[in-house]
């Protein structure tokens, strides 16, 4: 299994990084960064955009809570998929029409001030490191469990390849490498689940008690963990069903590919070609998870984490070649996985700080994320392994409690004020954070606070709204113009070109 | 990419731009009142479809609460799939519409 396993890490990353750095292109613009020189289709944006989307929590993660925690956590998929609803209703056209390539842009954009873009890039570090630490260790843990190399190497080879794409090429050319690593992705992991599903249905394997497991699987009594996440109780389970689906609106990563289409309406279809992309992917966890957890029974106790249950499975029902070529395949899945989100929320990353300390473009921005990768590499050293599903819950919590506000009242609200913006990242997010330092230092707050979205969310937007109405000075100037370029189509406000050519995007 | 940085003035470059002659706006109307008009219906239209998707995926787990067999769990979770793309493509096709 080790050969296999090995082989398959391998190839993935040397064909990421590959398809990532052969063939640089040059770029002396920003916009040129951003986009490639033709606007990308819909469903090559939808399948960049489920690539960054199916990281290590969507791929092994949610299979192996579902295998541990039972069926409450099969709504965790749901909960994930519905975040692109919210996305496309309220949010995709309009920001693509702005005409900003990043949070921190939308926010000093919208609101006319400079010192808001520092704030909101703050917050773009902290959930993109949240993001980052959580695929690294996931690449530790696995490189671990299936070749025996210490956890480090996994971080490093991560950290290279997508360290490597990041540098070599811009958005545009991201975008392929991205695209193809979602297309492996959905074979590798839809097929292998398949192939697992067919193999424990008509074979007859070894077959564990049925009845034992099922009966035992709507009410799994295991505690739940940080923001919920983990938590079979129907609190729990709404809570993170409410992060994933008011999240993914505000996530830095998925916000960032929406200017790779050409324009609102290319940005609109992207986003619905990425939610069948991702309807379709997500069999997988739910077909993995019930066979993990079926199998349960067989594996050591205590010593397998809910990420290492879904790579364990070919060799223990299949063992021999068959089970060590559909390992081979997943380990090469579940890089891919670390690879496309590390590699989307690098760029994101990158392009919000270097867009907030220096003025230099796209060698700050090269600059930022090759100091960027290092940081990551020392936080991962210093802090734990856990479960992706859950670091990544902290992260999708943030941002429903942040960035979804800002976009939300930024595009519908005319009279959203910066200070307004402040008081609700600071009342939604700075809730969020403390909650969540409280649970991680084993301090029991339980009530509300144990589930913080629930209060952070309608706190952030309360805040917003009531600290804009009490600073009207604040208001920027041009307001109803920015609400005419967000909300009327391009070639009614603007007629002539495009609006997705260069000249009318928002660089100087 | 401070290259990007903007200036509320730059922003509102647009200011001076004539509202176009869209089917279904009047021809008199000023680009504030236009984009009003628009903000509200895409609005109403958006708030629906972010209401029904909260609606069942907070409905969904209630429903199976009630519910111990395994096989219903797990077909629920996976009908919900479909639903999104076909609330996804509604609302597409919806926004599409109020735009023309």
């Amino acid at each position: 299994m080790t050969g296999a396993a090995l082989t398959g890490i391998l190839l993935v990353l040397a064909l990421v990084a590959a398809a990532g750095t052969v063939r640089p292109r040059r770029y002396t613009r920003v916009p040129d960064f951003y986009v490639n020189e033709r606007a990308v289709r819909p469903w090559v944006n939808g399948a960049a955009i489920s690539s960054e989307f199916t990281s290590a929590a969507a791929c092994l993660g949610m299979a192996g809570l579902i295998a541990t925690h039972g069926g409450p956590m099969l709504w965790y998929p749901v909960g994930a998929a519905a975040g692109f609803v919210v996305l496309l209703a309220l949010v995709v056209a309009p920001l693509r029409r702005s005409g900003t390539f990043t949070l921190p842009d939308f926010a000093e954009w919208r609101l006319g001030s400079s010192r808001l873009r520092r704030f909101t890039t703050c917050w773009v570090l902290l959930i993109g490191l949240v993001f980052l630490v959580a695929q690294f260790h996931a690449a530790g843990t696995v490189t671990h469990l299936l070749t025996g190399l210490p956890p480090w190497t996994g971080w490093c080879a991560v950290a290279a390849a997508a360290g490597a794409v990041g540098l070599a090429g811009g958005v545009g050319s991201m975008t392929s490498v991205l695209a193809s690593q979602f297309w492996l992705k959905l074979v590798v992991f839809v097929g292998v689940g398949l192939v697992l599903w067919c193999t424990w249905r008509y074979t007859r394997l070894p077959e564990p008690d049925v009845a034992g497991p099922a009966a035992s699987f709507a009410d799994t009594g295991v505690g739940g963990g940080l923001a919920g996440a983990a938590d079979p109780s129907l609190p729990g389970v709404l809570a993170v069903l409410l992060a994933c689906a008011l999240g993914t609106a505000g996530l830095p990563h998925v916000v960032a590919r929406v200017y790779a289409s050409a324009d609102g309406r290319g940005a609109r279809r992207s986003i619905v070609a990425a939610q069948v992309l991702i309807g379709v992917f997500f069999v997988a966890p739910p077909l993995l998870g019930l066979l993990g957890h079926l199998r349960a029974a067989d594996l050591p106790e205590g010593k397998v984490t809910a990420d290492e249950i879904v790579l364990l499975l070919p060799s223990q029902m299949l063992p021999g070649a068959p089970g060590d070529v559909l390992t081979a395949l997943m380990s090469a899945g579940a890089f891919a996985a670390f690879l496309a989100t590390s590699c989307g929320v690098l760029g994101a990353v990158a392009g919000a700080v270097s867009a907030c300390v220096s003025r230099a473009g796209v060698r700050a921005y090269r600059t930022v994320l090759a100091l960027a990768v290092p940081a990551v590499l020392g936080l991962t050293a210093v802090t734990s392994p856990g479960s992706s599903v859950v670091m990544l819950l902290v992260a999708f919590s943030l941002s429903a409690a942040t960035f979804t506000p800002l976009l939300v009242l930024g595009i519908w609200w005319w009279r959203l004020t910066s200070a307004g913006v402040v008081a609700g990242f600071l009342a939604g997010g700075g809730l969020t954070v403390v909650a969540m330092g409280l649970a991680q230092a084993g301090v029991r707050t339980g009530g509300v606070l144990a589930y913080p979205v629930a209060l952070a969310v309608p706190l952030a937007f309360l805040a917003m709204v009531v600290i804009s109405l009490l600073t009207p000075g604040h208001l920027p100037p041009g307001v109803p113009a920015m609400m005419a370029r967000m909300h009327l189509p391009e070639q009614s406000v603007m007629p002539g070109p495009d609006r997705s050519s260069y000249g009318n995007d928002h660089s100087t | 990419m401070s290259e990007r940085r903007v200036t509320g003035t730059q922003a509102g470059a647009g200011s001076g731009l004539r509202a176009g002659t869209g089917a279904g706006t009047g021809a008199g109307m000023t680009l504030e009142a236009r984009t009003r008009a628009v903000m509200a219906r895409q609005l109403a239209r958006g708030l629906l479809t972010v209401g029904v998707t909260l609606t069942v995926l907070c409905g969904l787990p209630l429903l199976a609460h009630g519910l111990r067999a395994l096989w219903w769990w797990v077909a629920m979770s996976l009908a919900a799939q479909p639903v999104w793309v076909l609330l996804a493509v509604l609302q597409l096709k919806r926004a599409e519409r109020l735009e023309r």
